[in-house]
């Protein structure tokens, strides 16, 4: 039982570190909590499935469709809804995601139906033991895409030139702008690629639970969010560990104290860090200088 | 696919009737805020006098129309809940988006209060302010670290704890069921049990929130409250106890909104876990926000529309909130302060000052400049 | 009286020392200049003193009392008042409510008088609104009271932001740059208001750069650099101290 849940941990939670990387590279660039991420995981979810169902796609198309779609919504939020108002107070940009994020929901329920969509087996799934670990076949596909996707990433961030553009701007997108770059076109690309690995989770947690609905982004996106807080906001390697800590705490909590509460357990994760580590576990504090 | 075309050729064509309508309505509103600012006592007093009158009629003059006057309760209802969640962000500045819960808390404790323990409404009433103002305090307290998006996401969180907790402790709140058959108010012997009562009984609640409104903010502890939304530090610097006063706010926001949620329960009879999820607190907060955060009559107005427009919209109700995620979007671009903003009756033109320019350096400043 | 003293003040902003290890007092009814090139440390020391930044070690003593752990809005209440080098004015109020607010940590009214407005609440108001239309008057604002106050020419608001420091009635005024940006006339202005609050009995500290301002109203002078306190004296002193002059020439002058 409780192997099975660690493993059931581990799955979810590798998920959830795939949607807080995404939370946190928009943090880490422009300091914005982009509250829609968790319904650009849906969309992602969504045409993932539309690529299986209605496109006859193979299933690795299908993901990589789903991941390009979401990618380009990220992008066009950014320019239609954030970019506008990017002078006005945080409040407002908060609001302005809020938005967005409700608007995204009821786009598609518009287009998809309120209904769940059940997900295609496309997987055929068995169960492996191995040294007292049990782990199925899904699961150990949704750690390797995982683990595959935030190798690239890990690569694309500290070995490629838009990487190196990336970090500079996340420090001081001033002074990077200063030294040339182009910090308009840093800020989309990272929309783009925070929004596809926001993707690529959604449609793994479709496959995984074989569902797939429009609200089903709102409470990972918040978990998402707790998750890169518990890790330290605006940190790669941070989101990961919070995804993690975040999965097994849920599945071991909703196994051994109550299913009913399981979605209460993150909030209470993420009351209990705010009030003892408000930077996270592998932040810095920041304080405004008067 | 034809149904994708559908959608984008209909949110296209609402989201341009939003565009041109906050245009317009802006501009009458200004022209109306100067006109009003200009207007000497005697008018004023007049103006008020008469929508007075015209308030206190209204069930007389639409008594054969139970669906106009079941609408106008539902008004009243949500003046009063946007306006107790403008204590807390229009006031105090705070970004709480978990408002629904202690307006859950209000409707839970007299829906138990009287259908369990036969209390009368009117204790019920009193209880279930004082509990939601005892779980405002219990939110208010992290406030005191928290800032803009993190409290609004704590507060989502405490939200959603409070409602998987009317959910799962059914022995309680009889979970999902919900608790039905919750009686009327009875006074001076009589059963409120019309919609000429309710609407009574409802204004009354928001006369009272107005009223509070006003005298709170043209008070000391008003004017410390914008003081510190408007500027933390300084407002610490002059003297203003910030913690207090943002607890203060929690608090009343909270009894407030528990009030409300008392009358909901006696109006509708019945609450379950689902009449105050996430969305009743983002339908609420887009009230404040199309109003005016800050600005009274601002968040009047907002309330008022927004809970006419589903009834006005009937035939497309299920694009409503998506207009509303577009509504939400659409002001924080083209009209951030609301419809009415909370400085539209002060003179003098707004400028960009030293200071809102330092605090968002760390934003996306490329962007568009 | 010895209104002020601070003992081996030091503040470090992680391996960055802003204040290093700095004596400082002040008596009662001086006007005393805090001077040095930019980055030197002086607005830390404001906010070390006013509680906005705790101090990394060393103590600050005000009117007798240590100021260990106090906050800022507890500080304000014993009697300092304070500006901000980078204007901070409440956005939303006018010049007057802005004046008025200051008041709030002289005044009592609580939720219940301010909601039911209590003989004694309406009779404080009235006093509140007294006050700050004095103040308005003594800062020669009195015709731009009902103007949002960041609407106002940036001269005004300094005033705006001295009035409102002079409404929390404090004993010890300190002034972040009050004449920066301002023009030679309106610096002249500055400078005999600074004198006329002195008259008025205020104590007060000013952080200055422009050093005929400087010369012309303070009785002692004390010059940072590097978060040290190079050097303490009249005008006369200061004007002649060689570390001072190396300390600004090395900069190349911040006159
Ligand atoms: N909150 C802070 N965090 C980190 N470093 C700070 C902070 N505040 C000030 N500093 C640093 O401390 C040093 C002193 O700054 P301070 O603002 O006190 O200088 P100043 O003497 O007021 O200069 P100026 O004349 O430019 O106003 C500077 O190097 C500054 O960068
Ligand atoms: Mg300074």
């Amino acid at each position: 039982m409780f192997m099975e849940q660690l493993s059931n941990g581990i799955a979810l939670g590798s998920i959830y570190a795939l949607t807080a990387i995404g939370f946190t590279m928009v943090y880490g660039i422009i300091r914005l909590i982009n509250f829609a991420h968790g319904d650009i995981y849906m969309i992602g979810a969504f045409l993932t499935l539309t690529g299986i169902t209605l496109l006859n796609m193979h299933l690795v198309m299908a993901f990589l469709f789903g991941m390009a779609g979401a990618a380009l919504f990220g992008i066009l939020i950014a320019k239609l809804a954030y970019s506008p108002i990017f002078k006005a107070p945080r409040i407002n940009i908060f609001l302005s995601a809020i938005g967005t994020a409700i608007f995204l929901e009821n786009f598609a329920m518009l287009i998809w139906g309120p209904e769940t969509q059940a997900f295609p087996d496309v997987i055929q799934n068995n169960v492996y033991t191995f040294l007292g670990f049990r782990a199925s076949t899904l699961q150990l596909v949704i750690l390797g895409t995982t683990i595959l996707l935030v190798t690239v990433l890990t690569y694309v961030v500290q070995y490629t030139k838009i990487g190196r553009a990336m970090r500079c701007t996340s420090q001081d997108m001033d002074a990077a702008r200063l030294m040339g770059i182009n910090t308009n076109r840093v800020v989309y690309i990272t929309f783009a690629l925070g929004s596809s690995l926001g993707a690529a989770a959604g449609a793994l947690v479709g496959m995984y639970y074989k569902a797939v609905f429009p609200m089903m982004g709102f409470v990972p996106g918040l978990k998402a969010f707790i998750a890169a807080v518990i890790g330290g906001i605006g940190s790669i390697p941070g989101a990961m560990l919070g995804g993690i800590i975040m999965g097994v705490s849920e599945s071991l909590g909703a196994a051994y104290i109550s299913s009913g509460y399981r979605d209460a357990i993150a909030f209470i994760i993420l009351i209990a860090i705010i009030l003892i580590k408000p930077s996270g576990l592998l932040g810095k504090a920041v304080k405004e200088k008067v | 696919m034809v149904n994708l075309f559908i959608v984008i050729k209909n949110l296209t064509i609402y989201t341009l009737i939003l565009f041109l309508s906050i245009k317009l309505l802006s501009k009458g509103f200004d022209y109306t805020a100067k006109k009003l600012s200009r207007a000497n006592k005697h008018t004023k007093a007049a103006a008020l006098f008469i929508s007075a009158i015209a308030i206190f009629a209204w069930p007389f003059l639409f008594a054969d129309y139970p669906y106009i006057l079941r609408t106008s309760i539902i008004v009243l209802l949500y003046i009063v809940l946007a306006l107790s969640l403008n204590f807390v962000l229009g006031f105090a500045g705070q970004l709480s988006m978990g408002h629904a819960a202690f307006y859950a808390v209000g409707a839970y404790t007299t829906a138990l209060l009287t259908v369990n323990l036969k209390v009368s409404f009117w204790l019920a009433f009193a209880a279930s302010a004082v509990i939601a103002g005892l779980f405002g305090l219990l939110l208010g307290i992290p406030t005191l670290r928290l800032k803009g998006d993190y409290l609004a996401i704590t507060t989502i969180g405490f939200g959603e704890i409070l409602r998987l907790v009317l959910i799962n402790w059914t022995s309680f709140t009889r979970g999902p069921a919900g608790i039905p058959g919750i009686p009327s108010p009875k006074l001076f012997g009589l059963t409120i049990n019309s919609n000429t009562g309710y609407f009574y009984l409802i204004l009354a609640l928001a006369v009272f929130t107005v009223f509070i409104s006003y005298r709170l903010l043209n008070s000391r502890l008003g004017r410390g409250l914008i003081a510190v939304r408007d500027d933390e530090i300084a407002a610490e610097a002059m003297g203003i106890n910030s913690t207090y006063l943002k607890i203060l706010a929690f608090v009343l926001g909270a009894v407030i909104a528990g009030m409300a949620g008392s009358f909901f329960s006696t109006f509708v009879h019945y609450v379950n876990p689902d009449n105050f999820n996430y969305m009743e607190s983002v339908v609420i907060l887009t009230m404040v926000v199309l109003g005016g955060v800050g600005s009274i009559p601002g968040v009047i107005l907002g309330a008022a529309v927004l809970s006419i427009l589903p009834e006005a919209l009937r035939d497309i109700a299920t694009y409503r909130y998506a207009i509303y995620g577009i509504l939400l979007v659409m002001m924080m671009i083209i009209r951030p302060q609301g419809m009415i903003g909370k400085s539209s009756f002060k003179g003098g033109v707004r400028h960009e000052n030293t200071k809102s320019k330092k605090n968002h350096k760390s934003l996306w400043r490329a962007v568009g400049s | 009286m010895r209104i002020l003293k601070a003992k081996k003040i030091t503040k470090a902003f992680g391996g960055l020392l802003a204040v290093n290890n700095v004596d400082f007092h002040i008596d009662s009814g001086e006007i005393v200049s805090l001077i040095g090139p930019n980055g030197a440390g002086k607005t830390t020391f404001f906010n070390v003193i006013t509680g906005i930044h705790e101090a990394t070690s060393g103590e600050v003593q005000f009117l007798g009392k240590k100021l260990k752990k106090s906050k800022p809005f507890e500080i304000t209440k014993l009697g300092i008042g304070r500006t901000f080098q980078n204007i901070r004015l409440f956005a939303s109020m006018t010049v007057l409510e802005n004046i008025m607010s200051g008041q709030y940590c002289r005044t009592h009214t609580d939720l219940f008088g301010a909601i039911f407005a209590t003989p004694k609440a309406k009779l404080e108001e009235k006093k509140i609104r007294e006050k700050a239309l004095e103040l308005l008057d003594f800062l020669e604002l009195t015709d731009k009271k009902d103007e949002l106050a960041v609407s106002l020419p940036y001269g005004y608001q300094r005033r705006v932001e001295i009035a409102r420091a002079l409404a929390t009635e404090p004993k010890l005024l300190l002034l972040d740059e009050p004449a920066a940006g301002m023009n030679t006339s309106e610096k002249l202005d500055m400078t005999k208001l600074i004198r006329k609050i002195s008259e008025k009995g205020y104590t007060t500290l000013v952080i200055e750069h422009d050093m005929k301002l400087v010369m012309g109203i303070s009785n002692r002078i004390v010059v940072l650099d590097y978060g040290n306190k190079i050097a303490e004296g009249s005008p006369e002193e200061i004007q002649k101290n060689p570390k001072v002059i190396s300390a600004y020439l090395g900069k190349g002058g911040a006159q």
